[in-house]
């Protein structure tokens, strides 16, 4: 029994002590709170498979790339200028006509009691004042235009006046209207008609131009006064007037241009330098459209590169094949012979017949110019027409083919830096590579190199251990210029906690660039099309390692 | 000399070795439940009636199995105590737990609470029915999975080789099991026995993971993701899941529990809906254990079992998860921005990817899923009419693994009223889990009480396993069997 109770005790203190031991495993405030991790993952970041044709879809509507005539890819730059627009030199000005009638030019006789009636009737020609004292219109449709007519009678019977305008007509209707007079006379108005739509024929009076007919017709109605004298007076006036078309001759007149200019930016952009550079066809484009039915003369008043070797003016110049350069070598425009048409015409200067290769040699910033027109240069013509919406339009561009090579085409820059998050404490990375693949399918290499600096601008460290670093290698083209294959480079980017030391002081990162074409440094000349393509893919890796106690980190 | 050649057989075949379950309970002839994994054994007493639904003997205890097992990890190979000045000290050791994972973990649970067991004997055979709410539930998680959390994708990488998260899975399953046995002595030699169950079941989520893996691509660092999966759900409540695509991209997902489900399944109040929850008759399945008593010798016995060898057929709101499909994320894509939201087109197209890729398909059909099934082999060597010694081979058959466990032991039917029962188990790599019978009867009442590891629960710290068993019948007209083993010198 003794040893029955011994052995009780025993067990049940044995059973406390492993109670309490079991216990303090799952006791968390005894944990020491210490992680320690340690993991290294490599990720994708990046990728992409460009095709020029992307390229070329995004900028194509800006012009800065297009697609040229021999399939391949040029760099264009261009603007486009406009006309005045057409009502500010041909336009249409206020008219007003006065017409009278007077009792002499009536035949009283039998016109004495009370239901004779007596009448007179004449024609008189409104001249139409035009923007140019030599035009001659022979007609025009109204888009807009207002008359206002006040009739005064002074005669002392009753009286009623037909006014007819007979060639100004819509849907075949002349204008017209009646004033309605009572005995002893007065005055009729008849205002805010519309003459929207009216055709308006000018060729009807003996002038044969710039002149409507206006017929009058006066009826008076014997009132019970043997006194028939009096006289009636018409005024009218048409404003607001503007046409939705025109014809007849104009007249020399003169269409301004406003001044223009082209940036080219692969040489405005201070932001980066081209040692040496050639492009095998480069072209200036002149294009017109002329919707006009009028014969013009176009030319440039001046038309000049500004370089940015030196900052200086250049003429171009044509060799005679028609570049209009000042008002005695003018271009002919095309015009059109029916409004709906709109004519063009353009002119290519290129390295054979001007010197815009040497203009492009002096790396021009922007090109500048400024133009004129004139119509009827040469002659009378009753064949002029114009619409509301005639414009005489130029575009000039600046278009450099890719054909041909880049030599060192270099930038450099240098920032501000501030590298301090990447030494706190607790950062968890280790080490970081960046993987960067690249296959080229442009006849393009381009290297670079970043130059961690102090506040003294003492390098610390560089990106690359080599002097400059090959990122992009280029493809191989064959002897039209025309790339055969792709060529493809894997550079890859690492630091640790050791390199990344280096860059504690660290305030500036300069960063450079250079890039050159196919074999530039032999001159050989490449083309770019539009079915080139550039893959690329970056990934990283990156070590992780946390090491500490867990509440200190999580308040960092 | 012959004993002892059985023996080292038997630990000789100890490979992986999982959820060791009633390994004691195997040979405890004087509990009625032991014919629950033996169908031929041979019980004691004339007539058994347990269960919760009984009176008092049913609650005092309630008759409960709890088994917790883990193949891979305990505790302490997380946190445990630290040497020299960190003696006292707990630290987090995530290198030794890394160390311990096998290449799949499974973390299982099962509870079950008897509702009512009978048995009764009828001259030459056994005759029992028992009413069983079983609870399976559980999940695994694949090695792969923490050695990419832990140590990155890297190490596999240079290694070509790709994580692979199949091991990856959940799984709940309530079922009732309604089992009719009988076991009886063939001839001098035999004894058979044998379960017919049905199973009612109740509530069921499943993931089935064919195929779920990562592949990083040394070369570029491409990662291929590859799936075959599916995730079966049969519950009182179902889910609303819609891919909303306008033209090929992604609007919206919809995935939600139906509203309209759960106003249905509480429609008529709390006790309603689970009376409408265990009553659900949809899910009908079967089983049956066969069993097998074989005398060599007076002294000598060797038995085997197939249990659980069953299926449950899902209909009960029915819905498979379907994705399987294959995507090599190179990075997000730069192209030529047709907008000012580059990135947010660039992320909108690798989520329509993603989604037309990897989206779930939603099939609502109804499904089986299979009980897991265990073999038992086993001897016994009847020392004397005390003592016997025992040996139990157990396989288990579990989400197309298998599973491996030893148990030696040693019997002892000290008096009429009280047997005791000791144990050494070898499983989950790891020799030492001690088990512990005991039933005791108090005149028609018997207690029992059985753990395959009470080590375990002394320190659960270091437990891999932890199970129990308790619970009371009422017990009549006891049959002392007569051994003619004697105690061998």
């Amino acid at each position: 029994m003794k040893k029955l109770k011994f052995s009780l005790i025993i067990a049940i203190l044995g059973l406390i002590a492993i109670s309490g031991c079991v216990k303090d495993n799952f006791n968390f405030d005894l944990w020491d709170r210490e992680v320690n991790y340690e993991a290294s993952f490599a990720l994708p970041a990046i990728w992409g498979d460009i095709a020029f044709t992307d390229a070329l879809k995004k900028f194509e509507s800006s012009g800065m790339l297009i697609k040229n005539s021999d399939g391949y890819v040029s760099l264009q730059y261009k603007t486009r200028v406009s006309s005045n627009k057409v009502n500010e030199i041909l336009f249409l000005s206020d008219q007003n006509f006065n017409g009278n009638i007077f009792s002499p030019e009536f035949n009283f006789s039998n016109f004495n009691s009370f239901g004779d009636t007596v009448s007179f009737a004449k024609t008189i020609d409104m001249p139409f004042s035009m923007f140019n004292p030599d035009a001659e219109i022979d007609s025009l449709t109204l888009k807009t235009g207002i008359m206002n007519m006040m009739v005064t009678s002074t005669f002392k019977h009753s009286a009623k006046l037909y006014i007819t305008f007979p060639t100004v007509t819509k849907n075949g209707v002349p204008f017209k209207r009646t004033f309605t007079f009572v005995a002893g006379g007065g005055s009729a108005v008849s205002m805010e008609n519309d003459l929207t739509g009216y055709k308006i024929d000018m060729t009807q009076t003996a002038t044969g131009f710039n002149e409507i007919p206006v017929e009058m017709r006066l009826t008076l109605y014997w009132s019970g006064t043997t006194d028939n004298s009096g006289s009636l007076t018409t005024s009218a006036d048409i404003s607001n007037l503007t046409y939705s078309i025109m014809y007849g001759y104009f007249g020399i007149n003169t269409l301004f241009f406003e001044s223009d200019t082209i940036d080219v930016n692969l040489f405005k952009d201070e932001n980066f330098e081209i040692e040496r550079y050639h492009f095998e066809d480069p072209k200036l484009l002149v294009k017109y459209w002329n919707s006009y039915g009028v014969p013009s003369q176009f030319y440039f008043t001046h038309m000049v590169a500004n370089s940015a070797l030196d900052n200086i003016d250049y003429d171009i110049i044509d060799y005679g094949v028609g570049l209009p350069i000042g008002a005695s070598n003018p271009y002919n425009v095309s015009y059109s012979s029916n409004p709906n048409q709109v004519k063009h015409d353009s002119l290519v200067l290129n390295k054979s017949n001007s010197n815009i290769a040497q203009i492009l040699n002096k790396r021009p910033k922007w090109i500048q110019f400024k133009a004129k027109a004139t119509t009827n240069p040469v002659g009378y013509s009753h064949n002029n027409f114009v619409t509301d919406k005639s414009l005489i339009e130029v575009e000039v561009s600046m278009e450099l083919p890719l054909w041909g090579y880049i030599y060192n085409f270099n930038m450099r820059d240098t920032v501000e830096a501030d590298l301090r998050d990447l030494f706190r404490d607790n950062n968890p990375v280790k080490r970081a590579l960046l993987r960067i693949d690249i296959q080229n399918g442009f006849p393009v290499e381009a290297y670079s190199q970043v130059y961690f600096l102090d506040q003294n601008y003492l390098i610390l460290d560089s990106l690359f251990h080599s002097n400059n670093e090959r990122l992009l290698t280029a493809a191989s083209v064959d002897n039209n210029g025309r790339v055969i294959d792709f060529s493809r480079k894997v550079t890859k980017i690492e630091f640790d906690t050791q390199r990344l030391e280096k860059l504690r002081t660290c305030k500036y990162v300069v960063y450079e660039a250079h890039a050159n074409s196919t074999q530039a440094d032999q001159n050989k000349l490449s083309k770019v099309y539009d079915d080139y393509r550039i893959k690329f893919d970056i990934g990283f890796e990156a070590d992780l390692g946390i090491s500490g106690n867990i509440d200190s980190l999580s308040n960092q | 000399m012959k004993k002892l050649i059985i023996i080292t057989i038997f630990q000789l075949s100890i490979i992986a070795v999982f959820a060791q379950q009633n390994l004691t309970l195997y040979n405890m002839d004087k509990v009625l439940q032991s014919q629950f994994v033996n169908p031929s054994i041979d019980v004691q007493h004339k007539f058994h009636l347990g269960g919760l639904l009984i009176p008092i003997v049913g609650q005092l205890p309630p008759p409960i199995h709890f088994n917790y097992a883990n193949n891979s990890f305990y505790y302490n190979h997380i946190f445990h105590f630290g040497e020299g000045s960190k003696a006292d000290s707990l630290v987090l050791d995530l290198d030794l737990f890394y160390s311990k994972l096998k290449n799949t973990t499974y973390v299982r649970f099962e509870t079950d609470f008897e509702l009512l067991n009978l048995g009764i004997r009828l001259e030459n055979m056994f005759l029992t029915v028992a009413l069983t709410e079983k609870l399976r539930y559980g999940f695994s998680l694949p090695r792969d999975l923490f050695e990419f959390a832990l140590n990155g994708n890297m190490p596999y990488m240079l290694e070509s080789k790709p994580h692979d998260f199949k091991g990856f899975g959940l799984h709940f399953t309530h079922y009732r099991q309604l089992a009719v046995g009988a076991s009886m002595n063939a001839n001098d030699k035999f004894s058979f026995g044998g379960r017919a169950k049905i199973l009612f079941g109740m509530a069921n989520f499943n993931t089935d993971i064919k195929r779920l893996q990562l592949f990083t691509d040394p070369e570029n660092y491409h990662m291929t993701w590859a799936t075959d999966m599916k995730i079966q759900a049969s519950l009182p409540i179902y889910f609303d899941y819609m891919l909303h695509q306008s033209d090929g991209h992604l609007d919206s997902v919809t995935f939600g529990i139906n509203q309209q489900s759960i106003d249905e399944f509480t429609r008529d109040g709390g006790v309603s809906a689970a009376t409408k929850y265990l009553l659900n008759l949809r899910n009908i399945g079967m089983g049956f254990d066969l069993g097998v008593r074989y005398q060599f010798s007076p002294e000598i016995e060797f038995y085997g079992s197939v249990n659980d060898f069953g299926f449950i057929t899902w209909n009960t709101n029915p819905q498979n998860f379907v994705s399987k499909g294959e995507y090599k994320f190179k990075g997000l894509q730069v192209q030529i921005p047709d907008s000012t939201d580059f990135l947010g087109e660039t992320a909108q197209q690798l989520v329509d990817t993603l989604v037309n890729t990897f989206g779930f398909e939603l099939i609502e059909t109804g499904y089986v899923t299979w009980l897991p099934t265990s073999i038992y082999l086993g001897g016994k060597y009847k020392f004397h009419d005390l003592l016997h010694f025992t040996a139990l081979y157990r396989g288990e058959f579990f989400r197309k693994s298998y599973f491996q466990s030893l148990t030696l032991g040693v019997n002892s039917n000290l008096t009429n009223f009280l047997s005791a029962h000791l144990t050494y188990t070898i499983a989950h790599n790891y020799a030492g889990h001690l088990g512990f019978g005991l039933s005791a009867r108090m005149g028609f009442m018997s207690w029992y009480f059985v753990t395959d590891s009470f080590t375990n629960m002394l320190f659960p710290q270091k437990a891999k396993n932890i199970n129990f068993r308790i619970g009371c019948n009422l017990v009549f007209g006891y049959k002392k069997i007569k051994s003619t083993a004697s105690i061998r010198t």
